[in-house]
C-alpha cells in the first residue's frame, strides 16, 4: 500500500483551485495511476483545464478507500466476498415471498421465537432494527448492481460488510439471549453479543490453562502438612475457576467430559 | 530541385579509453521486472534530438507506475546473466535485438509461478551492471519475448535453477534508466544502484 500516494493526493486535494496547467496534470496523472483509465486520460491532457472538476471528482471517490488501506484489489475481494452472500440472502427471501404470502422472517433467521412478548425491550427491538438493517442493505445492493466502478461501488459494499455483520450478531444475541431472574430486568442486555463471545472464549482459555494446575493446588491444600498460605492459594485459585464455569453454564456452554473429570479431581463438585 | 538533409545532424565524438580505466563485466545478482500493464507512462529517449552520444541511449524520466505496483526484484545465480545487444533487419530498417537472460536459483514453489505468469504477459526488466547502472529490455513499441525453462539438473554438481530470457526489439541498444526504481524496499537509483533517500521538507 503506498501511503505516499495517498497523502499526495490529499494534499492535492486539500489546495483549492488548480489553475497552473503542471498542477492538474499531476492531479491527472494521479488519477490514471488510481484507475488506469488511459483513454480518459489522454483526453484530460488535450485541455486540462476543463477536466479540474472531473479530476477532483474522481480523486475523491479513491481517498476514503485509501484510507481504509485498501487497493483496488482489496475493494474486489471484499466484493467477491459479501455480494455474493447478500444476493443469496436476497434470492431466499424472494422464493420465500413466492411461497408464502405470511412472511414475518428476514433471511438468515429462523423466526421469532415464541417468547419473544416476554424478552426485555432492547432484545425485542432488534427484530425491528434488524428489518431496519436489511432493507438498508437490499437498497445498498440494488444501488450496486447499477454502478458498473468498483471505486463507485465501495461505499455502498462497505455499507452492506458493516451491516451484514452486525445484522448477524444481534440476531445471535437474540437468539441466545437466557431469560432468567439475573437478566429478565434487562440487567445484562447491554453486554454485546461479541463482547460475551470474547468473554466466554477467555473462560474457556482461562480454565483449560489452570486446570491441572488447580488439581496440584487441590493435592498440596489437601496434604497433612500443607500450610495456610497453600490452602489460600488453592481457594483463590478454585474461586476464579467456579466463576469462569459459571459464566459458561449461564450461557448454556458445553463442558466436555474429560475436562468436567478434571475439574471434579481439582475439587469442583456440585455446579453441574 | 535537390533535396538537402538538415535535420540528421552528426553527433559523432571521441571515445576514449584511459590507461588503468575499469570496465567490469556481468551484472549484479539481481533484476527488477513489472508487467507492462502496471506502467502508467515512461521516461523518454532523447533520440534525433541528443547533442552527446551520452544522451542518445539513455532514459530521461521516471517509469510512473499503476497505484501500489512496484518493481519486483528478482535475485539471480551470479555470473550467469548478462545483457547482449545485437544489431538485426537490412539497411535502413536496422534495429537492435536486446535480450537479457536471467537465472533465478531453483526451482521452488515461487520461481515455477513467477516463469507460469510471466509466460504470456508483456513484461519489462532492468539489469543493473556492476557499476550500478540500471539497463532496460524492453519498450513501449515492442513485445518482449521471454524464453523461459527450468532445470532441475541430473549430478550433485549441476545447477537446479529457473532462466528467464527477455528478448526485445529496440531503436537501441538496452537504454540505460538513471531514473527512480520503485520497490517495495524503497526506492534504487538508475544511475548508482543506490537507495535513494527522501529529504524531508
Amino acid at each position: 500500500m503506498d501511503n505516499k500516494l495517498t497523502e499526495r493526493i490529499i494534499a492535492w486535494l486539500n489546495v483549492g483551485q488548480h489553475t497552473e496547467r503542471e498542477d492538474i496534470i499531476t492531479g491527472a496523472m494521479m488519477l490514471v495511476q488510481l484507475n488506469r483509465n488511459q483513454a480518459m486520460f489522454n483526453t484530460m491532457m488535450r485541455r486540462p483545464e476543463k477536466y479540474v472538476d472531473k479530476i477532483v471528482y474522481e480523486l475523491k471517490k479513491f481517498v476514503p478507500i485509501r484510507q481504509e488501506n485498501m487497493t483496488m484489489a482489496d475493494v474486489k475481494n471484499m466484493e467477491d466476498a459479501v455480494l455474493p452472500v447478500i444476493k443469496s440472502a436476497i434470492d431466499k427471501e424472494k422464493r420465500a415471498e413466492e411461497g408464502s404470502e405470511d412472511v414475518q422472517d428476514l433471511p438468515s433467521h429462523g423466526g421469532k421465537r415464541s417468547d419473544h412478548e416476554l424478552l426485555p425491550e432492547d432484545i425485542q427491538n432488534i427484530w425491528v432494527e434488524n428489518a431496519e438493517r436489511w432493507k438498508k442493505i437490499k437498497k445498498a445492493y440494488n444501488t450496486c448492481l447499477t454502478l458498473t466502478e468498483a471505486c463507485d461501488r465501495f461505499e455502498y459494499v462497505k455499507l452492506m460488510k458493516e451491516s451484514w455483520y452486525k445484522y448477524k450478531a444481534e440476531f445471535e444475541r437474540y437468539d441466545s439471549f437466557v431469560i432468567n431472574a439475573d437478566n429478565s430486568s434487562g440487567a445484562d442486555t447491554s453486554v454485546d453479543a461479541v463482547e460475551l463471545v470474547k468473554q466466554i472464549d477467555n473462560a474457556r482459555s482461562y480454565i483449560s490453562k489452570n486446570v491441572n494446575k488447580l488439581i496440584k493446588a487441590n493435592c498440596a491444600a489437601d496434604a497433612e502438612t500443607a500450610d495456610e498460605k497453600t490452602k489460600e492459594s488453592y481457594r483463590n485459585l478454585l474461586e476464579k475457576v467456579e466463576d469462569r464455569i459459571q459464566l459458561l453454564m449461564k450461557n448454556n456452554q458445553v463442558i466436555g467430559d474429560d475436562l468436567r473429570a478434571k475439574l471434579i479431581d481439582g475439587g469442583i463438585d456440585g455446579m453441574w | 530541385m535537390a533535396y538537402k538533409c538538415t535535420d540528421a545532424e552528426s553527433i559523432y565524438q571521441d571515445l576514449p579509453f584511459c590507461q588503468g580505466q575499469k570496465s567490469l563485466p556481468g551484472v549484479r545478482q539481481y533484476c527488477f521486472g513489472i508487467s507492462k500493464r502496471d506502467i502508467i507512462s515512461w521516461p523518454t529517449l532523447k533520440g534525433a534530438a541528443a547533442l552527446t552520444l551520452k544522451e542518445v541511449a539513455s532514459y530521461v524520466g521516471d517509469f510512473v507506475l499503476v497505484a501500489d505496483k512496484k518493481w519486483h526484484k528478482v535475485g539471480l545465480v551470479d555470473n550467469q546473466n548478462d545483457i547482449v545487444s545485437e544489431s538485426q533487419g537490412s539497411d535502413g530498417s536496422k534495429s537492435f535485438k536486446n535480450t537479457g537472460t536471467a537465472v533465478i536459483p531453483g526451482t521452488e514453489e515461487e520461481a515455477t509461478g513467477y516463469i507460469a505468469k510471466a509466460n504470456n504477459d508483456d513484461m519489462v526488466y532492468l539489469f543493473v551492471q556492476r557499476n550500478g547502472k540500471a539497463r532496460v529490455i524492453g519498450n513501449e513499441a515492442f513485445r518482449t519475448e521471454l524464453t523461459l525453462s527450468q532445470n532441475t539438473g541430473k549430478a550433485v554438481t549441476d545447477t537446479n535453477s529457473t532462466t528467464v530470457q527477455a528478448v526485445c526489439t529496440d531503436e537501441y541498444p538496452a537504454p540505460f534508466y538513471p531514473g527512480k526504481i520503485e520497490t517495495a524496499d524503497g526506492n534504487f537509483s538508475g544511475e548508482t544502484g543506490l537507495v535513494i533517500t527522501d529529504v524531508l521538507p
